[in-house]
């Protein structure tokens, strides 16, 4: 940690690459998208370069890096409603399907989930995929526990919703 | 089973899949120096004027090629010795791509009078270049001067390959965890859905077929991989070339010989820290070739790849691997071999990081030439056999779209700026 923190770059490729995956998996989950969640678990680790030397505490690198990844996600996601996705020109050109590349509908449950904002997401990622108790969900989102606590239930209430349940 | 379990089991579901192995390598590369100047202050301060005029040359339209004979060095290598020393040529010479032109070009000679950028196989006259910022890619065709400029697709995060014929593949990522579309864009037709493929993939008999992962749609293993395939772009049916492989399923790499006659997948787990290959080398059969990870195919049909001590060579099935250059396990070794299989080339950042060197190897008497570079620069496939072309990272303080060139015949270095329409 210490060499990294000096600049040292390949002591900073080793600790990335205990963290890397994870973070990737947690973008992954929040944006859906491979490409996506690449590029901002690579957004994390360039900020994560950049202010390593502030972290004081070097057992707090992974909840740190863990923190850098799920703003880097959210950042992204909130890119993605201003980015259309990709462009094939000419516009007007209809794509011709392969049939034999017809793809499966997608789970509903999954459905419903892409349809919440990049916030409601993040909560239930952090809940739900990382296994993150809320006090530990407040701290990675700079909230207090008390919004940690609602936003993780407003979350819930809106995947319901959008899924038809009823709450249980 | 409560929404919270189902949720629970959906998202575990949702991230499976691991970082491309190159990833890690591929974000130090980006690293800038801490505290800093990106340029180093010296440098770019005596340099700032020469930067003004090039911007002026650019501003008229000129394409500016700049050359760096004797940048290069040459000879034979013994193999038993460790990584090649760079070579005692003028340190940090050449920046990063920068808003200006490389600037740091001053007092060096200039590049050969005959020397014609449009000679760059691009593949035939078209180009790729990076369309807009950090983040957006795309694929435009054209002449390299900027002439009969056409996009054919540009968004966000994607990639792809122009063929020769002036047509592109294009890889659109989903939104999905099916994989990733692959379309082929052809600019007089309608885009043509190729297939959903995981990523990498090869081309390969004059371009005119695709070697793909294809991605399972349907049933329990969904979104897998579901095996390797020969696809193609004329519409004649595709063919399973390797089937899938249950724990191995991640493909790490898959290299095609021009002519097809080689094919080679290469599998990791999970984890990636055990890979091998599998597939045929020059038409034999089909069958697990040798522990690492593949990198190309040579001019003799040999399997060229990452493996035990270096870069290894495997020319037949039946026989050892031999080492073509050694290289520590650990280092964020970039590496390819060219379209016709004559050089391997490789990057790899040393002293820190700071500074990267090209190595070329002529895989046909292994002699080895090497270049130094500083800033930021990834290898990519485009050069045909003569030319070693890098393109550079875009920072925030850089622009994208600038590519340095080597002529691995000639030893020249030269840099071409950022292909734009005509009135970009």
């Amino acid at each position: 940690m210490a060499a990294a923190q000096a600049g040292d770059k390949d002591a900073f490729a080793q600790l990335i690459e205990g963290e890397a995956t994870t973070a990737y998996r947690m973008a992954l989950v929040i944006l859906g998208s491979p490409t996506e969640a690449q590029d901002a678990t690579q957004d994390a680790c360039l900020r994560a370069w950049r202010d390593l030397p502030r972290l004081r505490h070097a057992a707090r690198w992974q909840a740190w890096f863990r923190k850098l990844a799920v703003h880097a996600a959210q950042d992204r996601a909130r890119r993605l409603r201003r980015i259309p996705e990709i462009r094939i020109q000419p516009d007007d050109g209809m794509l011709v399907s392969d049939p034999t590349a017809a793809i499966v509908a997608r789970d509903r449950l999954r459905r419903g989930f892409r349809q919440l904002s990049a916030d409601d997401r993040s909560v239930l990622t952090l809940r739900y995929y990382s296994d993150l108790t809320v006090p530990d969900i407040a701290e990675v989102l700079d909230i207090p526990l008390g919004t940690a606590k609602a936003r993780l239930h407003r979350a819930l209430a809106r995947l319901r919703a959008v899924l038809g349940e009823d709450s249980a | 089973m409560n929404l919270e379990d189902r949720l629970r089991a959906v998202l575990r579901s949702e991230a499976q899949e691991e970082l491309p192995a190159d990833f890690v390598p591929m974000v130090v590369a980006r690293l800038t120096v801490r505290g800093q100047p990106k340029y180093g202050s010296v440098r770019a301060a005596g340099l700032a004027g020469l930067a003004a005029v090039l911007l002026v040359a650019l501003a008229v339209g000129s394409w500016l090629v700049q050359s760096w004979p004797g940048r290069s060095s040459f000879g034979d290598t013994n193999l038993n010795e460790p990584m090649p020393t760079p070579i005692s040529s003028p340190a940090s010479a050449s920046p990063a791509p920068s808003p200006t032109p490389p600037p740091s070009v001053a007092g060096l000679p200039s590049p050969p009078e005959s020397f014609d950028p449009t000679a760059i196989p691009w593949i035939g006259d078209a180009a790729w270049g990076t369309t807009a910022g950090n983040y957006e890619n795309g694929i435009a065709i054209g002449a390299i001067d900027g002439s009969g400029y056409r996009k054919l697709a540009e968004g966000h995060g994607s990639f792809g390959t122009i063929l020769a014929d002036g047509r592109a593949l294009y890889v659109r990522s989903r939104q999905d965890t099916y994989g990733s579309e692959l379309i082929l864009l052809d600019p007089n037709r309608k885009p043509v859905l190729l297939a959903l493929i995981s990523v990498p993939y090869a081309v390969a008999a004059e371009e005119a077929v695709v070697y793909a992962g294809r991605v399972q749609t349907e049933g329990p293993d969904a979104g897998r991989e579901g095996g390797l395939w020969r696809i193609p772009l004329d519409g004649s049916p595709e063919s399973l070339v390797l089937p899938p492989t249950g724990g191995w399923d991640d493909h790490a790499s898959i290299v095609v010989s021009p002519d097809g006659a080689s094919v080679v997948l290469g599998r990791c787990n999970d984890e990636r820290t055990e890979c091998y290959m599998e597939g045929r080398l020059d038409g034999g059969p089909t069958q697990v070739l040798s522990e690492g990870r593949a990198i190309g195919v040579d001019v003799r049909h040999g399997l060229v790849f990452r493996g035990a001590g270096g870069i290894l060579r495997l020319e037949r099935a039946s026989a050892p691997p031999t080492l073509v250059a050694e290289f520590a396990a650990d280092l964020p070794l970039q590496a390819r071999v060219n379209a016709e299989g004559t050089h391997l080339l490789t990057w790899l950042a040393i002293e820190g990081g700071r500074d990267q060197e090209l190595l070329a190897i002529d895989l046909r008497d292994l002699t080895q030439r090497s270049w130094r570079l500083d800033g930021i620069w990834v290898l990519t496939s485009l050069g045909g056999s003569r030319y070693a072309v890098l393109e550079g990272v875009p920072t925030g303080e850089t622009s994208p779209g600038w590519h340095a060139i080597i002529d691995l015949e000639e030893g020249w270095l030269g840099f071409l700026p950022p292909i734009r329409p005509p009135g970009d």
